[in-house]
């Protein structure tokens, strides 16, 4: 497996990255993939049924209004509903997949171990700020339930129910940060040079 | 603790999270909670559902998603290929061949496009192998790219200018539409360059032959004409007043579905695999945008935004002196911080300034997105630099060096735009409500 090349201790910032840094920030991409388990397959799919729901619908709108001039009169709250849908549910399979944007400048310049251990340190820092979001979204869908909050618009939709995806997603993003750690502290206890991290 | 401590230390925190490599959003978000908890305990965290629930439940940012999968799945069609195919028989003639065809290639892609990195990497992909295997030169070759690929956010439709849009409340059609005269502008400045380098030194680029037949003619304008089309209908629709942003997202992507199956290779794998990048890609950004509301909470309960504003509008700048301020801001930061979240971090703190200075919002959009433009080719994080030397494996300083003149032609647009805010303002005044 490639290893990074040692890390250059006094790389100016505002010097261009050389090759060996180029290729290190491939390595730790790669390495921040993780397999998809269920539960950031199941958000995936949920997410794509939205963004799916979201196209049908403002489409059958846009016919309708064009064609008989005629509007269901839906499409702009549901379709903000699914937005709420395709935010939270992907933000799991996003982070198994790598996708958040990053500095990587600094992370390639580090040793495998210190990379590893840097990444559970963020890992520990992003679980805490998830569980607390995680926290105010399930006190916020309490609430709506317990006072049964409407919509003011012509579906009155009881806004638990859209409400909803803002709680599971950050809790599914809550146990996908648990794996990335799991996996970080995997690395961290790998021997150096066994590869891997 | 002191206000002014507090504030230091969020910001400290906030820019080692971001330079040590944390995911940018988080990076965001956690000294952003940390503020709130500093300023009024765990009460404080008490409006996050709602704000949340407030900010994402937007029907503007459905946007976002819709674009992103009208991009992907020209791409999974195989249409994003064949356009530099046909480009290549009808611009390839003028001096500079398939550089031409490159900075031809972006302008269009990115007409369909709202990102600069999805313009660099498809064109990128399709050209860099013949350009090298044609013997053109490497630097000029991937400078071009890098720098055409971030026409990708100043030519409608654009992902910062939703973003910037959203925050502000400015119409986002009418910040799509004041790109288009820059971004043209650009465009030729781009084209202008290319040709008089190879006019200069002829060895950088060999001379190409256009289409060798009538029929071969006919069939690079079928290769370039869906693009055309889908501009047509969705930026033409928003235009004139006809269609939403949204309803021409929509639009664009069941035309992109139609012209996929009927001209290009679209086939339900490809669409699957369109609507998972469509998932990855969006999730980032929206992610990104919840952050941002998160930190603009955060300012708002500090009363950081009122500070800020009251320092910049005390310090009595001219309108010229606050652009070269932005100027220098902008720089920095570009070196420093990822695309989108320079737009969700500044725009909360200068938004506000802008009426003191008789700035026009639409205007500032504009100029925005150029300073991001800039910031995406310059080192040594600018994404697009990666996102080519990542497609063809050669030197990194070869792709910076390359973009070099195409920094200096940005600046040129960034001044002209700000000279005569008419480039970017003259059309918005003329759209249909």
């Amino acid at each position: 497996m490639h290893v990074a090349s040692p890390p250059r201790k006094t790389e100016s910032l505002v010097t261009p990255p050389t090759e060996h840094i180029v290729d290190a920030m491939r390595e730790e991409r790669r390495q921040r993939v993780l397999p998809e388990g269920p539960v950031e397959w199941t958000c995936k799919v949920l997410s794509e049924i939205a963004l799916l729901v979201m196209l049908v619908l403002i489409a059958v709108d846009i016919a309708t209004r064009w064609l008989f001039n005629f509007s269901f009169e839906v499409s702009d709250e549901v379709g903000g509903y699914m937005l709420v849908v395709i935010t939270f549910l992907s933000l799991s399979a996003c982070l198994a997949n790598g996708s958040f944007h990053e500095v990587e400048f600094v992370q390639a310049q580090l040793a495998p171990r210190a990379r590893a251990a840097s990444r559970l340190v963020f890992g520990m820092l992003a679980l805490a700020a998830s569980a607390l979001l995680a926290w105010q979204f399930v006190r916020l869908e309490l609430s709506s339930w317990r006072f049964g909050d409407v919509a003011p618009s012509y579906l009155q939709t009881p806004l638990w129910l859209p409400r909803l995806p803002m709680a599971i997603g950050m809790l599914a993003l809550c146990f996908t940060i648990v794996r990335t750690l799991l996996a970080d502290l995997r690395r961290l206890r790998q021997p150096p040079g066994a590869g891997g991290a | 603790m002191s206000p002014e401590l507090q504030l230091l230390i969020v910001t400290v925190l906030f820019l080692g999270l971001l330079m040590a490599g944390m995911a940018v959003p988080f990076a965001i978000t956690i000294p952003a909670l940390l503020y709130l908890l500093m300023q009024g305990g765990v009460q404080a965290l008490n409006s996050l559902g709602l704000v949340t629930w407030g900010s994402m439940n937007s029907f503007v940012l459905t946007t976002v998603p819709l674009f992103m999968l009208m991009a992907e799945i020209l791409s999974a069609s195989g249409l994003s290929t064949r356009i530099y195919g046909g480009l290549e028989k009808l611009v390839a003639k003028l001096p500079g061949g398939l550089l031409q065809t490159n900075i031809a290639g972006c302008a269009i892609f990115a007409s369909v496009s709202g990102s600069s990195i999805a313009t660099a990497a498809s064109i990128g992909g399709v050209a860099l192998p013949q350009l090298i295997s044609r013997k053109y030169n490497r630097a000029l070759a991937a400078g071009s790219l890098a720098a055409g690929g971030t026409l990708g956010i100043l030519i409608p439709p654009s992902f910062p200018m939703i973003i910037y849009g959203t925050f502000t409340e400015t119409s986002v059609p009418k910040l799509f539409i004041a790109g288009v005269i820059p971004g043209l502008i650009m465009t030729a400045l781009f084209m202008l360059y290319v040709a008089a380098h190879v006019m200069i030194s002829p060895s950088v680029a060999p001379r190409e032959t256009g289409p060798r037949s009538f029929g071969e003619f006919i069939r690079a304008v079928v290769d370039v004409a869906p693009f055309f089309v889908l501009i047509l209908v969705t930026f033409g629709g928003l235009y004139f007043g006809v269609v939403t942003t949204t309803e021409a997202a929509v639009i664009g992507c069941i035309l992109s579905i139609v012209l996929g199956v009927t001209l290009g290779d679209l086939t339900l794998s490809g669409f699957v695999r369109a609507m998972h990048n469509t998932i990855y890609f969006s999730g980032n950004i929206l992610f990104l945008i919840l952050a941002a509301y998160i930190f603009s909470v955060a300012l708002s309960f500090g009363g950081v935004g009122e500070k800020v504003t009251a320092f910049i509008v005390g310090l009595h700048l001219s309108k010229f002196e606050f652009y070269i301020a932005l100027l220098i801001l902008f720089t920095i930061l570009g070196c420093l911080i990822e695309s989108l979240g320079m737009i969700v971090i500044t725009v909360p703190l200068l938004f506000p300034v802008l009426s003191s200075y008789g700035i026009d919002p639409i205007l500032f959009g504009v100029v925005l997105v150029i300073f991001i433009e800039l910031g995406q080719i310059s080192p040594p994080i600018g994404i697009n630099l990666f996102v080519i030397q990542s497609i063809w494996d050669g030197k990194l300083s070869e792709v910076v060096l390359g973009t070099i003149p195409f920094h200096i032609i940005m600046f040129i647009v960034l001044g002209l735009v700000i000279f005569w805010p008419d480039l970017a303002l003259w059309l918005p005044a003329r759209m249909s409500n």
